[in-house]
């Protein structure tokens, strides 16, 4: 029974940390840089949801739509507006490093201004014991965000593989000037990569608001352990970053079991460092060397 | 370009200029400062403090101050964050202020406490409970009751409680939850079964709460913060854990908690302090609606008490830092909270403890033994 639970623990958590990884590493292996800010579209997806459905009363699947819609778009501004003005000032990926870090911080301070910092809840889900399943307790929303995590990260595999804006993006993320030379336009990869990646991001936010509610910070405690998940499975590949995040949110939930509770985020990072010293490029990354 | 960036910084260094020049600088107002979470999780707290003290400050103004100056209060916030505290008080110190009300967590009075004491200014928290609090010096106050007293009286209550046989203990992992959760332990009779400590920051509790499952315990008592609590007792609830939960402390004592902790909340048992006694906290009460449109929580009337210790020793004593603390440890006046006297820690004397229960979504009495 607790084995069947920590596996279901892990599964939840890593489901959402996967969501959150898989849109980071879209946008890293097209734009070959580390957007930090990609959790500010985790939380800004939350509070519009918030704003939409809990303060202004519209109906909550339209909610959502509009929710996620939005998310999508402010990836396409923040990169439009902030990282391509950087680029055509010939920036290097370090700087754009920084400058999603300001971003981050930005907009975490606008949600603080706009909506306070005090923790809200999206009332939309009723809090009542889980059903049981193979001898572990799973609420209904948990099971909604552990299939929809699945789904989602197929039919992002299914895209990047099979369909023509998809193939666009790898040939982009694998070499960004062969992919010019037959006709691809390097920007509208990027913008495409934030458009699908901060939508994922903006999907994986509103299930954390549902499953736990609000606070301005969310998006950065979500993106580190996306980037670590990220980073284990190999950074720059989407598949791998969903695997790295699975393993991550095993790892936390099993560990504690043995260790205080208090230790969860030291196994993350402990994991984080190990990777980043002996196998930088993750499980599935190959060893690249990085493009300019 | 030039000259538009050169016009940018005129433009800006004008409004700084301007913004330091509207306030009036005034020989003749008395500075007391204040430190706490006005913004942040726990901005509730904070929020409620700064209405206190502000009623107080009114108070005196409307009687024409002290010495015929009237006073102001230079509010800094904090977050609770330690760091944040410390720099606070830094700051108020070289402003020349002579007496800061803050912090209101624990770890924060702590970290802000040895600036107090080395630059001699008088620091009072209205609400902190960790009980090293009581030997961070000379000048340090606290206008509330420590955690060996709530502790003790937690684990008495506790220990005539019926379904309480195992009991399990969740603390915050700051000086206010480790402090508390030592007395607690040190006083309970019934079996402990399972105690552990929780980062601030978590968001996740599941495997926690299913090694606290384990162990089932009747009682499983939270010694935390609202946020975290809410957190807990929510998912809790969906892991189906059937134990009563108990809460340690005032910090459940506040509408935020049960906003968010929605149902989750129902059926929930704290331990608090009354918000006030006597018929000078009706008086309070009464003043209190009438200006904020609200019932006054506990914050805000250790808070003004607080601020009216600190006003009365400035009126009697004298308005400096030593005058100030000299005249505190001889206070003796009926607050709207207790009888408001220190002890020579600093500590409030005496104080109550209430046990409350969260019913239809409102706070109310504790009924009976369930």
């Amino acid at each position: 029974m607790v084995l069947e639970q920590l596996l279901v623990n892990g599964l939840i958590a890593g489901a959402i940390y996967a969501l959150v990884a898989a849109g980071f590493s879209l946008i890293y292996s097209t734009c070959r840089f580390i957007h930090f800010a990609h959790g500010s579209a985790i939380a800004f997806a939350a509070y519009v949801l918030y704003f939409l459905f809990s303060m202004l009363g519209i109906d909550f699947w339209l909610s959502t739509a509009l929710a996620i819609l939005s998310a999508a778009i402010f990836g396409l501004l923040m990169n439009a507006l902030v990282y391509r003005q950087l680029r055509k000032r010939k920036a290097s990926s370090v700087i754009l490093l920084i400058a999603s870090f300001a971003l981050l911080i930005l907009v975490e301070s606008l949600i603080l201004l706009f909506f306070g910092a005090d923790v809200k809840t999206i009332g939309f889900i009723k809090i009542e014991k889980g059903l049981e399943f193979f001898g572990a307790i799973i609420t209904p929303l948990q099971i909604f965000i552990i299939v929809s995590s699945f789904v989602l990260l197929a039919l992002l595999w299914l895209f990047i593989k099979k369909t023509r804006l998809g193939k666009a993006m790898r040939a982009v993320a694998d070499n960004r000037e062969i992919a010019a030379i037959t006709g691809i336009s390097a920007e509208k990869i990027y913008n495409w990569s934030f458009i699908i990646g901060s939508a994922i991001a903006g999907i994986a936010g509103i299930l954390v608001g549902l499953e736990q509610n609000l606070e301005p910070t969310m998006g950065t405690n979500l993106m580190i352990k996306g980037f670590t998940g990220a980073v284990i499975g190999g950074i720059g590949s989407v598949p791998g970053a969903i695997l790295g995040s699975f393993l991550l949110g095993f790892a936390e939930n099993i560990g504690i079991w043995f260790l205080p509770s208090g230790y969860k985020d030291a196994i993350a990072f402990v994991i984080l460092f190990v990777f980043l010293l002996f196998r930088p490029q993750g499980i599935l990354g190959i060893k690249r060397v990085i493009q300019k | 370009m030039k000259t538009k960036i050169l016009a940018l910084i005129g433009i800006i260094a004008i409004a700084f200029v301007l913004a330091g020049c509207a306030q009036p600088q005034g020989e003749e107002t008395i500075t007391i400062g204040f430190s706490g979470p006005l913004s942040g999780e726990l901005a509730s707290w904070g929020e409620k403090e700064r209405k206190g003290i502000e009623m107080a400050i009114e108070e005196i103004n409307v009687l024409d101050g002290i010495q015929g100056k009237k006073v102001a209060v230079v509010f800094e916030d904090s977050q609770c964050n330690p760091n944040s505290a410390a720099t606070n008080v830094q700051k108020l110190v070289a402003e020349g202020v002579q007496a800061i009300i803050g912090d209101t967590c624990s770890s924060a009075t702590l970290a802000a406490a040895p600036i107090a004491e080395n630059n001699k200014v008088v620091l009072i928290t209205p609400i902190s409970g960790a009980d090293s609090i009581s030997q961070a010096g000379d000048y340090i106050f606290r206008n509330f009751i420590p955690n060996s007293y709530y502790g003790i009286a937690a684990a008495q209550k506790i220990n005539s409680m019926q379904n309480a046989e195992k009991i399990a203990v969740l603390y915050i992992n700051n000086d206010s939850g480790v402090s508390w959760k030592n007395n607690f332990i040190a006083n309970a009779s019934k079996q402990i079964v399972f105690v552990e400590g929780y980062a601030a920051e978590e968001t996740d509790f599941r495997t926690l709460l299913l090694k606290v499952k384990e162990a089932s315990p009747g009682l499983v008592i939270l010694a935390g913060y609202y946020p975290d609590g809410a957190r807990i007792l929510k998912q809790a609830k969906e892991a189906g854990i059937q134990s009563q939960f108990f809460g340690g402390g005032d910090a459940f004592d506040d509408p935020a908690f049960i906003e968010a902790a929605g149902d989750a909340a129902e059926g929930f048992v704290f331990l608090s302090v009354p918000t006030g006694t006597g018929s000078s906290f009706k008086e309070f009460q009464a003043k209190y609606k009438q200006k904020y449109n609200e019932e006054p929580s506990l914050f805000s009337t250790y808070a003004y008490d607080s601020a009216k210790a600190v006003l009365n020793a400035m009126h009697d004593c004298g308005l400096s830092s030593e005058e100030i603390k000299n005249c505190l440890y001889q206070t003796d006046f009926q607050g709207v909270t207790n009888r408001i006297r220190f002890d020579k820690n600093g500590d409030l004397i005496g104080g109550t403890t209430i046990l409350k229960q969260v019913k239809n979504m409102q706070f109310i009495e504790y009924e009976g033994s369930q």
